[in-house]
């Protein structure tokens, strides 16, 4: 079943085709147009990589990774630890190294701390995720080498600013993160996950390695967000502990809700209208934009549960087909 | 054929809400593309517009813009600092204008954005005023990394910022060419009252000499307390105590029970807003008493009076500027015509970040007046790196290479009878000081 | 001055405990009754300081119609929030809850921050500190302390002793036998949402007293509740005072001989630890 369903999806228009192509346009347009509008493209498309990377472990699992946020953090400041501990050596690396180590770095915290804190259910995994984010943050910010509440300040260590070449680079991490989702969507790996988030105790006796697929799922998730960290910090050329600021969490949650949690196109179209929105509220309002946006988020979870693409599957369904 | 019909009313309901839904994005993506709305506005924080002055026709114009945190944190100082700046570009276009060195008068087009005090919205938003909006000048954030945030994105597209109340780490410095700072940096809060404390207190109580010096743990925080600190040692103060706290610490009790035991006259503290109150609050409640108090900067805030009362008679911070210090000024409007305008227009008295605010617009007033090419980056910054001058903030003087302002000294207040009251630098019009700092049990 | 120093640092730790504990009361509640948690939390404790700050600024002389005040609004307010909101999170997936209520406190805070500013505010009390030599006991500490014990009391007198208390705890059993029965569960979950939020909003108008708020000052209590709640077992109120009590000194001590940098890190720590070891919390039963 899995086989036939990865040869269908591969041809034809599907959702990965779809998000792909949505992509490429906007990656030429980014590229192509003036800064102000790659600005805006690059906040977009840095959501949507943190956006896919939750969907990769919470939004195919059901669990909720409230402190997703904390791999961004950490990949950021992998970046910057790196970038300082070569530099007084005297020599630095590629940019995408950077990036690179960020990403894998992050990953390799989330399999460390993913024993532990993956054997817990539901409500307590959310608030155990919160914790760790907090933790995390509050021990950056005491420790000096981590440069405690001020960051760690790399101008100078790493390329001059240039919007549009970090555009290109958020592109190539955006590329393989909606790849990387399809393949997860359509290999066993997917459909454990999902078994779990139906029934983990059932998947448990159907001989599905729940352990297993939560870490990889949950590891996986952490390199993306780990990536974009990297990429954030190489824009500002400093990290701060604000980058574990909860709020990303929360951005990164409704994206995925409002487009649809566990499908391929779902995070791409909850991202891209949820930053238009808010972005337009935060101008056009600037003190009450939270406010709305608090409304619609209520407004969107209890009565679109599946998002957007739930809402187009019930036109599809009728032809037959699904989107994913 | 009973789901048949539930899905179907289902159905109509998700696709009615859907229209809805969609009809909000469509309209928010279209309305995104004009959101320039040309009515200028009146700050409050209720506004639900953004800050948009329109300059009249006929007048060459320049533009300047900025972000400042409406909501966040800091949105006390983002508010006031900005209110200033609109009022600034208000008193000046209706004096005629910025009369530049080429001989054109300009006229000023402001443009405000909330950042929301978030890092992640400052390349955005700057962005957007350097190449969608086209300003020819920046006006800095309020907040330390937002300062920074900046800073890739100024060097980059060389424009000339003026930054605004936010400190840095002169250690972070690497050679920045477009920025000039107005106000005293970080380290010299604390100096400040280490100074003032020095030129009044220690001549007349010996004992005053021995302090304790704690703070907060954010960048501000810092930078204030961690260089207070070593400055404190090097002006040969005996500092009996010095710890920091987290910033989401909701009591100070363990700290504050340890500083007592340390005994020191005087107590410093690096800290803001509400922790400013805690600390007073919880040092009555331990009975804690010293002879001269520095709760944070929040002591500078009105709501630092009422929720304190009588309790806050006495306090001191130190202040870039305040009502009641006086210097002679020989460019902009005189104190008293500053407050006046602030109090006509916002119906408050100004803070030290509406003094702020106002300075940035004055620093680039004067630049362009004494430049021939107004509107060019490259010699608004290198006339503001030179020049030099005093208003009512005080006196401005950069580093011509860095930008760090050297010009600038803090003031000290205190508050007494219900008024901020300058108690130093003797030059600004110092009054009487208050010490030693009345028990809280004779209160 | 080492045993002062000590006996000054425990009692810190029982005031900072107490409230830590009352901040907690009401999240454990909600969850006890319908297996919710509140994340709104934060948002609503500042709601409740808020309303008894405004009480006592037309009623200056005493705090107490304040927290009367704040605590008849809250009622209100819960009922309101339950029949709009909570009651269609029932049976919900986590996230759903999550959301919901994060947006709800994402409204409440901006709605405060737009009403009355970001100042932060105090209620001005003007107890009198008791000392002996280095050792100082502040009365309005006491009194908190002394109103989160009696709300703690209150609470489980109501669960044991009436008859709603009785129904409360058939529902939470047996949800069907209960409805079997004639309950009307969904009343039983208004009222038992409105009391948790209550002690929510009694906890934020107790901590108006001793401290100061703004509009987005919630998170800190939030975490800390969570902390709390999940050490004392959810759903159990007595479990909830006395894990705050831990909690509390805990905060006290780390803040005393070591630095109050990182007593939030050391919480979080418990935390995680309850987690790993006893998920159950002090005072559950292994499932």
């Amino acid at each position: 079943m899995a086989m036939q369903a990865l040869r269908t999806g591969l041809t034809g228009i599907n959702s990965l085709t779809i998000s792909l192509g949505f992509l490429t346009v906007i990656g030429i347009l980014g590229l192509t147009a003036d800064t102000a509008t790659t600005g805006y493209l690059h906040a977009m498309v840095e959501l949507m990589i943190l956006a896919y990377s939750l969907n990769l472990f919470t939004g195919l699992s059901g669990y909720a990774n409230f402190g997703h946020v904390v791999f961004y953090g950490i990949g950021a400041y992998t970046v910057s630890v790196v970038a300082v501990s070569l530099a007084s050596m005297g020599f630095a690396l590629p940019t995408f190294m950077y990036i690179i180590f960020a990403g894998i770095f992050a990953a390799a915290v989330a399999l460390a701390i993913g024993y532990p804190v993956l054997s817990l259910r539901g409500d307590y995994f959310a608030i155990a995720t919160l914790g760790i984010n907090e933790a995390v943050r509050v021990t950056i910010c005491n420790t000096k080498e981590l440069g405690e509440g001020r960051g760690i300040y790399i101008l100078g260590l790493v390329p001059t600013y240039d919007i549009k070449a970090l555009y290109l680079q958020l592109l190539v991490i955006a590329f393989a993160v909606v790849i990387t989702s399809y393949l997860v969507l359509k290999t066993r790996l997917g459909y454990g996950l999902r078994a779990i988030k139906a029934d983990e105790d059932v998947a448990e006796m159907m001989g599905v390695n729940t352990a297993r697929y939560k870490r990889i799922a949950y590891a996986l998730g952490a390199f993306f967000a780990g990536l974009a960290g990297g990429v954030v910090t190489l824009q500002f050329a400093c990290s701060f502990p604000e980058y574990f600021f909860i709020g990303r969490s929360v951005d990164m949650f409704v994206a995925i809700v409002l487009g649809g949690t566990g499908t391929v196109i779902g995070p791409m179209i909850g991202a891209t209208l949820y930053w238009m929105v808010k972005d337009y509220l935060l101008i056009s309002f600037p003190y009450f934009h939270l406010i709305i946006f608090g409304t619609i988020l209520i407004i969107l979870v209890l009565f679109f549960p599946g998002g957007i693409v739930g809402l187009l599957n019930r036109f599809l369904k009728k032809k037959g087909r699904v989107l994913e | 054929m009973t789901e048949e019909k539930l899905s179907r009313r289902k159905y109509l309901k998700y696709a009615g809400a859907a229209v809805a839904v969609g009809a909000v994005a469509a309209a928010g993506y279209g309305i995104s593309q004009y959101y320039q709305q040309p009515t200028p506005t009146t700050i409050s924080p209720t506004s639900t517009t953004p800050m948009v002055t329109t300059p009249t026709a006929g007048k060459k114009k320049v533009k300047i813009g900025g972000t400042k945190p409406f909501t966040g944190p800091d949105a006390l100082a983002g508010i006031s600092e900005g209110n200033s700046n609109k009022l600034w570009t208000k008193n000046v276009n209706e004096a005629g204008g910025i009369k530049a060195g080429d001989g054109n008068t300009y006229e000023i087009e402001l443009i405000l954005y909330n950042d929301e005090q978030k890092p992640e919205n400052v390349p955005r938003l700057y962005e957007k005023l350097i190449n969608e909006d086209q300003v020819d000048f920046l006006l800095g954030p309020v907040w330390g990394p937002l300062g920074m945030a900046t800073v890739p994105v100024v060097e980059r597209y060389k424009k000339f910022e003026v930054y605004g109340t936010a400190a840095f780490d002169p250690k972070d410095y690497r050679d920045w060419k477009y920025i000039v700072h107005t106000i005293t940096n970080g380290p010299g809060y604390m100096a400040a009252i280490l100074d003032m404390i020095l030129e009044r207190v220690v001549p007349n109580d010996p004992d005053a000499n021995n302090i304790a010096i704690t703070h907060g743990d954010d960048a501000f925080r810092a930078t204030a307390g961690g260089y207070g600190y070593e400055y404190a040692k090097d002006k040969g103060f005996n500092v009996v105590f010095y710890d920091t706290y987290s910033s989401s610490v909701t009591d100070l009790t363990p700290l504050l029970t340890r500083v007592k035991n340390a005994d020191p006259t005087i107590y410093l503290n690096g800290g803001v807003y509400a922790d400013a109150i805690l600390l007073m609050k919880q040092m009555r409640e331990l009975d804690f008493n010293v002879k001269m108090i520095w709760a944070g900067t929040g002591t500078v805030f009105p709501a630092f009076y009422e929720a304190l009362g009588k309790y806050a008679e006495g306090c001191v911070t130190c202040t870039q500027w305040e009502k009641g210090i006086n210097y002679p000024q020989d460019f902009g409007p005189s104190a008293d015509e500053f407050l006046n305008s602030y109090q006509n227009e916002y119906g408050e008295t100004p803070d030290y970040h509406a003094g702020t605010g106002y300075q940035q617009g004055l620093v680039i007033q004067k630049a362009m007046e004494l430049s021939d090419d107004p509107l060019s980056s490259e010699s608004i910054r290198k006339i503001a790196g030179e020049m030099e001058m005093t208003t009512f903030f005080g006196k401005y003087k950069v580093d011509p290479v860095t930008g760090w302002q050297i010009g600038h000294k803090m003031g000290v207040i205190q508050w007494q009878n219900g008024e901020k009251t300058v108690v130093w630098p003797m030059e600004a019009g110092a009054k009487e000081l208050w010490y030693p700092f009345k028990k809280w049990s004779e209160r | 001055m080492s045993l002062e120093l000590l006996a000054q640092t425990i009692i810190n730790g029982l005031f900072i405990g107490f409230l830590f504990g009352l901040a907690g009361m009401g999240l454990t509640i909600i969850f006890g009754v319908m297996k919710i948690i509140n994340f709104a939390t934060g948002a609503m404790i500042m709601l409740g300081a808020y309303v008894a700050y405004w009480t006592y600024t037309y009623w200056p002389y005493t705090a107490i119609p304040g927290i009367i005040v704040s605590v008849g609004v809250g009622f209100l307010f819960g009922i309101l929030v339950y029949q709009v909101l909570v009651r269609r999170l029932i049976g919900k997936p986590l996230l759903t809850t999550l959301l919901v209520l994060f947006g709800l406190a994402s409204i409440l805070e901006n709605s405060m921050l737009n009403l009355w500013s970001p100042n932060p505010r105090s209620i001005p009390v003007d107890f009198p500190t008791i000392s002996w030599g280095l050792i100082s006991i502040s009365t309005s500490r006491v009194f908190v302390s002394v109103m989160a014990i009696v709300a703690t009391i209150v609470v489980l007198a109501v669960f044991k002793y009436t008859t709603f208390g009785r129904i409360i705890r058939a529902v939470i059993q047996d949800k069907i036998a209960a409805t079997l029965m004639g309950v009307d569960v969904n009343r039983v979950y208004t009222l038992g949402f409105s009391l948790g939020v209550t002690l929510t909003f009694l906890a934020g108008a107790l901590l108006a007293m001793v401290y100061p708020f703004e509009p987005f000052g919630g998170l800190p209590y939030a975490l800390m509740a969570f902390v709390v709640v999940v050490l004392g077992t959810l759903g159990n109120p007595v479990g909830c005072l006395f894990a705050g009590l831990i909690i509390g000194t805990v905060h006290s001590f780390v803040g005393s001989y070591w630095t109050l940098n990182m007593s939030p890190a050391v919480a979080y720590l418990i935390m995680i630890i309850t987690f790993l070891i006893r998920p159950q919390g002090l005072m559950g039963k292994k499932e």
